[in-house]
C-alpha cells in the first residue's frame, strides 16, 4: 500500500472489524444448538411431571412428546442448516447412527416392555441415558462442552435410578431436565 | 512488520473478512445471511466476494438446499492469514509511533 494509514484511520478500520466479527459471533452463538437443550429440557420436565402423576399411564404422552420433541428438533437443524453450517462430518454421522441405533432398537429386546412392574422407571432413565451419550460422543468428536453435559447429567440420571429411586421423577426433574435447559443458557450466553 | 493488503483494505472486503474470519473449523456461512448481518446489497456483496475468491482468500460453493439455489461462504486459510496479518498491520499503526 502507497499511501500510509493515520492512527485516527487505523482505530476506525479496526473498530469496523471489531463490529463485523460480533455481529458474526452473536450469529454463530444463535446457532450453537442451545434451542435442542432447550427443547429436550422442557420435554423432559413435562415427562417426569406426567411419570409422577400418571406411572405407566404416562406412555402414550411422552411418546407424543418425543415426537414432537424429534420434530422440532429437524426443523431447528434444517433451518439453522441453511444459515450457518459444517459440512456433514460423514464418520460423526456413522458413529450417531450405529449408537442411536444399538440404543433405542437394541433396549426393548433386551430390557424388556416397559409396562411390566418396576421397568417403567428404569426404561424411562436407559432411554434419556441414550441421548446424553449421543452428546458425550459429539463433544469428544468435536471437542466442545457437550461432553461435560452429557457426562454430567449421565451421572445424575444414574445417581437417581440407583440411589433416589423412590423420589426417581422429581430427581429427574431437578437433576436431568432442569440442568439440561440451564446448559442452553450456558451455551448461548458463555460458550465460546 | 505486516502490510497491509490491498484487497482486504477496502472496506467492505475487510467487514466480509471480519465476519468470515469468526467461522471456525470448516463451517460456511449462506450468502443472503452473511448479506443481512452486514447490512450489504446482494449486488455489493456479490463483486466483493468475486474479488476475494480470486485472490484465494474465500471459496463459493454454490449448492441446492431443497430446489432453491444457495450459496454458501467459507474463509481459506490462506485468507485467514491474509487477514490476520492485515489485522496486525492496522494494530501497528496504532501503537506509539506507529502511525503518521
Amino acid at each position: 500500500m502507497n499511501d500510509p494509514l493515520s492512527n485516527t484511520q487505523a482505530v476506525q478500520l479496526l473498530e469496523s472489524i471489531k463490529q463485523s466479527r460480533t455481529a458474526m459471533r452473536q450469529a454463530i452463538r444463535a446457532h450453537c444448538g442451545h434451542w435442542y437443550l432447550w427443547i429436550w429440557g422442557l420435554i423432559w420436565l413435562a415427562m417426569a411431571l406426567l411419570g409422577q402423576f400418571l406411572g405407566t399411564r404416562a406412555i402414550p404422552f411422552m411418546n407424543g412428546l418425543s415426537l414432537i420433541g424429534v420434530a422440532s428438533s429437524i426443523l431447528i437443524g434444517f433451518v439453522q442448516a441453511g444459515q450457518i453450517r459444517a459440512p456433514l462430518d460423514r464418520r460423526f454421522l456413522a458413529a450417531l447412527g450405529a449408537l442411536i441405533l444399538f440404543g433405542y432398537f437394541v433396549w426393548p429386546v433386551v430390557l424388556g416392555s416397559p409396562h411390566r412392574s418396576g421397568a417403567f422407571i428404569r426404561l424411562f432413565a436407559y432411554s434419556a441415558l441414550v441421548p446424553m451419550q449421543v452428546y458425550v460422543l459429539a463433544g469428544i468428536w468435536f471437542d466442545n462442552c457437550l461432553l461435560w453435559i452429557g457426562a454430567l447429567i449421565s451421572v445424575l440420571i444414574l445417581l437417581g435410578l440407583f440411589a433416589f429411586s423412590a423420589i426417581f421423577w422429581i430427581w429427574f426433574a431437578v437433576f436431568a431436565a432442569m440442568p439440561l435447559i440451564l446448559s442452553g443458557f450456558y451455551v448461548r450466553y458463555f460458550m465460546r | 512488520m505486516a502490510e497491509l493488503d490491498s484487497i482486504i483494505h477496502q472496506p467492505v472486503r475487510l467487514q466480509i473478512m471480519a465476519a468470515l474470519s469468526e467461522l471456525t473449523g470448516s463451517k460456511e456461512v449462506d450468502f443472503t445471511f452473511l448479506r443481512t448481518k452486514l447490512g450489504l446489497t446482494d449486488g455489493n456483496l456479490g463483486a466483493h466476494l468475486i474479488t476475494l475468491e480470486g485472490a484465494g482468500y474465500l471459496k463459493i460453493k454454490k449448492t441446492f438446499v431443497g430446489r432453491r439455489p444457495k450459496t454458501f461462504l467459507a474463509i481459506t486459510a490462506q485468507g485467514r492469514q491474509a487477514f490476520d496479518a492485515h489485522v496486525a498491520a492496522l494494530e501497528a499503526i496504532i501503537k506509539p509511533g506507529g502511525g503518521k
